[in-house]
């Protein structure tokens, strides 16, 4: 059973890990890192402040599929509070492993299509805030089984 | 709402309960430049500001190229590229977004190269983005969707069936970047000296 509280502070870090080139440029973080998929209005995440930072990587290398080009990068920080004031919501879903929880949009894109005009930019100016605010930490050495980068924290409000 | 494919009063509509204005891309223009000095023209009334701009063939043809080029990278994308379960761009997603590309390349002034990507929901995006301009536009199997913002009006959106598209949406596209172009300290990549006016041999 397990002690951590289902509502997720304010104050928590949250972790995304990034494993698209087309998820990063030139070192920076791009909107489509915090884009939802196909048929769902969820963005996975993960409570490191609960996990810690080496659980969050051996998750994130779990992605991971050299040979099609997935290749682990590093880990994007925003607080519980970054998120929540983007507009989106942020849930606990340790069913899917103790740690994980989603950003839910609620704007559900098709397999496909795009979004009508007017959801497509909500979407696309909250995944652009969650992009900037976020502080992105590309893993120093993404080989090692542990996080080796600096303590993993959101920017300052 | 606007109804998809509808000719409207006039060329664009306020959204009622929105800070945002639907740009209505029907066949209703017959020509671009229609489009760029009235639709667009009205709905940035900042008209004295802009200039245009005009992008030489010769970068134009290296522009289109190198789209053509992302494009069929980005088709090659299998399943689950992004590692939480994107969908691949379809064959029909990849050919509308090429026939855009063409568009690009053959209108009258062209058009900065936008930057193009994978949507994990198995679309490809085209971006454009100044200081004070935002232009973006997604491409799917049967549809398109976009906006335009700038600092100083409320967004335009446009969308509809990708078969649709034309030199409309690179209008929109051109005439808000045009705004962008005429503060010189915001752009870096699209004033030239040349002639305003100069026309592909395709």
């Amino acid at each position: 059973m397990s002690i951590w509280p289902s509502e997720i502070a304010v104050e928590e870090a949250i972790a995304r890990g990034i494993c698209s080139r087309y998820h990063v440029k030139r070192g920076k973080l791009k909107p489509d890192a915090y884009w939802p998929p196909y048929d769902s209005d969820e963005v996975s995440v993960m409570r490191v402040s609960w996990i810690g930072a080496d659980a969050c990587k051996r998750h994130a290398k779990d992605l991971e599929d050299p040979e099609e080009g997935k290749i682990y990068k590093g880990l994007a920080i925003l607080s519980a509070r970054q998120i929540r004031q983007s507009g989106a919501t942020l849930i606990d879903t340790r069913e899917v492993f103790q740690g994980h929880a989603d950003i839910c949009h609620g704007i559900v894109p098709r397999r496909g299509e795009p979004l009508p005009a007017d959801q497509l930019k909500t979407l696309r100016d909250r995944a652009k805030t969650l992009a900037t605010l976020a502080n992105y930490y590309p893993d120093p050495d993404p080989a090692a089984e542990g996080w080796r980068g600096p303590a993993l924290d959101y920017k300052d409000q | 709402m606007i109804a998809e494919n509808a000719i409207t009063e006039g060329f664009y509509k306020r959204h009622p309960q929105s800070n945002s204005t639907r740009v209505d891309l029907t066949p209703i223009f017959a020509a671009w430049s229609d489009i760029a000095n009235t639709a667009v023209g009205q709905f940035f009334i900042l008209a004295e500001e802009v200039t245009s701009y005009f992008v030489p063939v010769a970068t134009r043809i290296e522009q289109a190229k190198s789209a053509r080029l992302a494009i069929k990278e980005l088709a090659n994308l299998k399943e689950n590229w992004d590692g939480y379960g994107a969908a691949p761009i379809s064959e029909q997603t990849r050919d509308n977004a090429l026939r855009f590309v063409s568009l690009i390349e053959a209108a009258p002034y062209g058009l900065p190269a936008p930057e193009i990507g994978p949507k994990p929901n198995g679309t490809i995006s085209f971006e454009w983005e100044t200081p004070r301009v935002e232009a973006y536009l997604e491409i799917g199997n049967t549809r398109y969707s976009g906006f335009v913002t700038t600092d100083q009006q409320p967004p335009a959106l446009f969308e509809g069936f990708a078969d649709s598209m034309d030199q409309q949406i690179v209008a929109v596209v051109g005439t808000a970047m045009s705004l962008a172009s005429a503060h010189p300290a915001s752009i870096t990549e699209i004033h030239t000296a040349a002639p305003k006016h100069e026309h592909l041999a395709l």
